[in-house]
This record gives structure tokens, C-alpha cells and sequence, in this order.
């Protein structure tokens, strides 16, 4: 469903009174009332915390590496699949067989694989963005799959009937019908490589926010694990709002 | 005049998802003239896009002869739902077939798109989007074009008039052959020179009936007493054919 403006600013509104409510019985229960506990530490030590998390866990360095890895797997994901659609397209036309095959992978737990890399190549970065890549593209060639196979037949007979030819068809109909169902899937993906590359990092805990994760857990330091984790947070819904901002502009019709 | 496209018993079968062998079409034979518009009419699920595919080469058939008139002749179907990309402006879903220029002005002005060329087609009516799949199978200069089932019900009374009035004038003007397929008895005689009548399981012709009309066609044309006629005669018809069939039947 699609929201109108005053919608998505009375939706925005309450989320931000939610957000503040949530802070407010933080600061108060936290900071005065249960000042000292095993749950959550004081707001104002969250805050002298900020800048260890700098000069201390190295953040700038290990947000770099994590982030580029994140981003550089979708953009080369796509750019494969993008290169390689017109055979996904031709096996999803003319072997189902396979394409069935292929998509039992897609409920295959990934972080094995994750924990596998990470042994196998001790926690290399290149090691780390290889895997990225491959599941990325894994991913985004299956859901491409996945749309190609719905492309509606009047596409495919007014095509057939006008003549248009196999890699014409591929390139301005079958890609572009597929886009917008591989943008949905594109969210889906960005959230599952931040777990999963959190996952390898935390395993080979040499780089990333992974490694500041195994780090402050050995340390016992409760408050860099939270501030992680709402700076992580942060970090993906910026990712899903770059991904949505590129869809509005470059995919305005639907499927 | 001359015979554009000739059907002789044509006929398709074809294996089910169960694999049960389903007889579509039985011993089809008819004829389509130059510069005229033929139509099939026949009931849903008798088989008419399948006959229609098979006319435009998208589908095989099992058994029969389809003779054109030259090798060179273009023949180009448009499905029943719309098939014009929302992707692509009206001018790009056009240039994907025909990159001329000119030739595109010319044909976006002939179908009523003019000051449109640049809108897509996803926000616009069935009427807009039948118009650029028209457009788009008038830019692949063909001898014949296929219509299945053009007219969607929902198409406000007032664009289906215009529609009708833009398929008589492309035939009187540019002198496109038409071969339609549809079920709507009013719309069959309004626009057609000829009628073949199709009954279904098997999808089979069973009579054909000229139409003429001394005066231009037009949708007044509709309260006429030669058009009430000639509806009376296609159901009468069609009546007969369904007594006929029923007294087939043994129990």
C-alpha cells in the first residue's frame, strides 16, 4: 500500500514518540533508579564511552571495512547478475529442473558458510568479500529468477510477433520487468549480509564490527556493545533508505 | 479482392498438465481479405487465442495449412491484455520495433497519442495502453494485424467509440487488415466485412456471413434496422447450432 505524505509524517511522529518515550524511561530507570546493574549500563558512561570507541576499538578503520564489503557485495552481485541474466533467464525458460534445484540453497543456513570461510582462510578481507559477493549474488540471482519466471505471456507474444529478438527481449523486457521484484528482495539482502558478515567477522576477529564485537565481549565492556549495536542499527536503516531512494528514481513502475 | 491469408482445415491438439490429450481446434478453414477486417467470434474458451497464435506463428499447429500471400508478408498480433511495457514511454515501447523517427511522429498522431509520446503507460486507462500496443504493431508495417479480444469490458462506452472509429479509419486510410477475435456479437458486426462463427469443445467454424452496410460505419450504425437484422440472423444461428449440438448428445 502505498502511503501519502501526511501518512508517512504522522507514521515518522510516532515513531519518534516512541523513540523518546523509550529514551526517557532509559535515562530515568538507568540512571537514577537501578544505577548500577548487569543489564544496561548508565546513559552518561554510554556516553564516555563514545570516544574509547574511537581511539580505542578503532571504529572509523573497522566501520570502513565493514560497510565497504556490505555495499561493494551488492553492487558486484547485481553487476553479475546483471551480466549474467540473459543464461538465468534462458535457465529459468528452458530448465525449471534446475532452477528448483538451485532455489532449495536459498533456505540453506548462510553463516555455516560464513564460520566455514572465516576457518578456511583465517579471516582474510578478501576472503570476507569474497563470500560476500557470493552470496550476494547468489541471492540476487535468484530472486531475478524467481521474477523472470512470471514474466506475464502478452509480454512474451506481442515480443514474438513483433520480432523482437532474443537479447533485445532479455535486455528491455525480461530485465526490466524484473527489477523492481529483485529491489524488493534487495532489503531482504542488505539486512541477511550485515548479519552474515557480522557473523565471519565476529568468527575470524581480525577486521570489522565484528572483530570490535569479540573485542569489547572479551574486555566485559557493556556499554561499546550497545553503542555498536545502535550505531549498526543506524548504519542499515541509511542502507535501506539509499536502496529506497535508488528505486523511487530508477524504478518507478511495478511488476 | 485479394486473399491476404487462407486457412485450410486446420486443426490443434495438444497434452493437458495431466497429460490427457485435450482436441482444441477441429478442421478450421477460412479466409482473410485484403483490406478488410475479419472476425472470429466465438464464446470464451473455445479456442480463439490459440487459432489467433497460431495465424500470427506464436504457436504450431498439428495439423492443417495456413497459405499467405507473399513470404515477405508481416502479420502481428496483440494480446487481449495489455501489453504495451510500463517501463517505456509511448514513444520508446514504439522505437523498440521502429527507431524512425518520422515514422513514429506519424504514427502517434494517427493514433490519437499526439502530446503523449513522452507519458507511460502504467497510470493511464486500458483505451491508452490498447493505443500503444496499436501504435507499436503499426510501426512493424504489417499486412495483417491480430486483435485478440481488443475490447476490455471496462473501457468507458465514450474511448470504446473512439477505439471502434480508430480501427475503421487505420483500415480505410492505411489499409491494414484486420483479423479479430472476440465474443461481443454488437462489436463483430459493427466493424467487420466478415464473420466466421465458432463453437467450442471442439473449437470448430460453423458458418460465416458477410457484412455490408451502405453507409459509413459508425456506432449510431447499432440502432439500425440491416445491423438489428444481421444480429438476429448471427443468433438465430447460434441458437440452431446449439439445438444441434444438444441433440448430439446421448444418454
Amino acid at each position: 500500500m502505498k502511503l501519502n505524505s501526511i501518512q508517512k509524517k504522522i507514521i515518522l511522529k510516532n515513531r519518534l514518540t516512541f523513540l523518546f518515550v523509550l529514551l526517557f524511561v532509559y535515562i530515568l530507570l538507568f540512571e537514577f533508579i537501578l544505577p548500577v546493574n548487569k543489564i544496561l549500563p548508565k546513559p552518561s558512561l554510554l556516553l564516555d564511552s563514545i570516544p574509547a570507541l574511537f581511539s580505542e576499538y578503532n571504529l572509523l578503520y573497522e566501520m570502513a571495512i565493514t560497510t565497504s564489503i556490505i555495499y561493494l557485495a551488492i553492487a558486484i552481485g547485481f553487476l553479475f547478475v546483471w551480466m549474467l541474466s540473459f543464461y538465468f533467464a534462458t535457465i529459468v525458460n528452458r530448465n525449471i529442473g534446475i532452477f528448483n534445484n538451485l532455489r532449495l540453497f536459498k533456505n540453506f543456513p548462510a553463516f555455516f558458510f560464513a564460520i566455514l570461510f572465516a576457518f578456511w582462510f583465517e579471516g582474510s578481507v578478501f576472503a570476507e568479500l569474497l563470500f560476500t559477493v557470493i552470496v550476494s549474488t547468489f541471492f540476487i540471482s535468484i530472486s531475478f529468477m524467481n521474477s523472470a519466471i512470471t514474466l506475464p505471456t502478452e509480454y512474451k507474444d506481442a515480443a514474438k510477433s513483433l520480432m523482437i529478438e532474443e537479447m533485445k527481449f532479455h535486455n528491455n523486457i525480461t530485465w526490466k520487468y524484473s527489477l523492481p521484484k529483485m529491489f524488493d528482495e534487495l532489503h531482504k539482502l542488505h539486512y541477511y549480509l550485515w548479519v552474515l558478515v557480522l557473523i565471519f567477522e565476529f568468527v575470524s576477529a581480525l577486521n570489522g564490527f565484528g572483530s570490535i564485537y569479540k573485542l569489547a565481549l572479551n574486555y566485559n565492556d557493556l556499554s561499546v556493545i550497545i553503542l555498536l549495536g545502535i550505531i549498526i542499527a543506524l548504519l542499515i536503516w541509511l542502507g535501506n533508505s539509499i536502496i529506497d531512494n535508488i528505486e523511487k528514481k530508477l524504478i518507478f513502475w511495478k511488476a | 479482392m485479394n486473399k491476404i491469408l487462407e486457412v485450410n482445415n486446420l486443426s490443434k491438439d495438444y497434452n493437458d498438465e495431466t497429460g490427457f490429450n485435450v482436441h482444441l481446434l477441429e478442421d478450421i478453414s477460412l479466409e482473410v481479405t485484403e483490406n478488410s477486417i475479419t472476425t472470429i467470434l466465438a464464446p470464451a474458451g473455445a479456442g480463439k487465442t490459440s487459432l489467433l497464435k497460431i495465424l500470427s506463428g506464436i504457436e504450431s499447429l498439428t495439423s492443417g495449412q495456413i497459405k499467405i500471400n507473399s513470404e515477405n508478408q508481416r502479420v502481428v498480433y496483440i494480446p487481449s491484455k495489455p501489453s504495451s511495457f510500463p517501463w517505456y514511454s509511448v514513444k520508446q515501447n514504439i522505437s523498440l520495433v521502429n527507431r524512425d523517427d518520422e515514422k513514429i511522429k506519424s504514427i502517434v498522431e494517427f493514433v490519437g497519442l499526439e502530446g503523449y509520446e513522452d507519458h507511460f503507460p502504467e497510470n493511464n486507462s486500458v483505451g491508452f495502453r490498447f493505443r500503444i500496443s496499436l501504435a507499436r504493431a503499426l510501426a512493424a508495417e504489417p499486412d495483417i494485424i491480430i486483435l485478440d479480444e481488443p475490447f476490455d469490458k471496462k473501457i468507458k462506452p465514450v474511448t470504446l467509440e473512439r477505439l471502434y472509429e480508430l480501427l475503421l479509419s487505420l483500415k480505410s486510410k492505411l489499409g491494414i487488415t484486420f483479423l479479430l477475435g472476440t465474443s461481443n456479437l454488437s462489436e463483430a458486426i459493427l466493424l467487420s466485412d466478415e464473420i466466421y462463427l465458432m463453437q467450442k469443445e471442439p473449437g470448430k467454424i460453423i458458418d460465416s456471413i458477410q457484412i455490408s452496410f451502405d453507409n459509413e460505419r459508425y456506432v449510431e450504425l447499432m440502432s439500425s434496422e440491416k445491423f438489428i437484422n444481421y444480429r438476429n440472423k448471427i443468433e438465430e444461428l447460434l441458437k440452431n447450432q446449439k439445438e444441434q449440438s444438444l441433440s448430439n448428445i446421448t444418454i
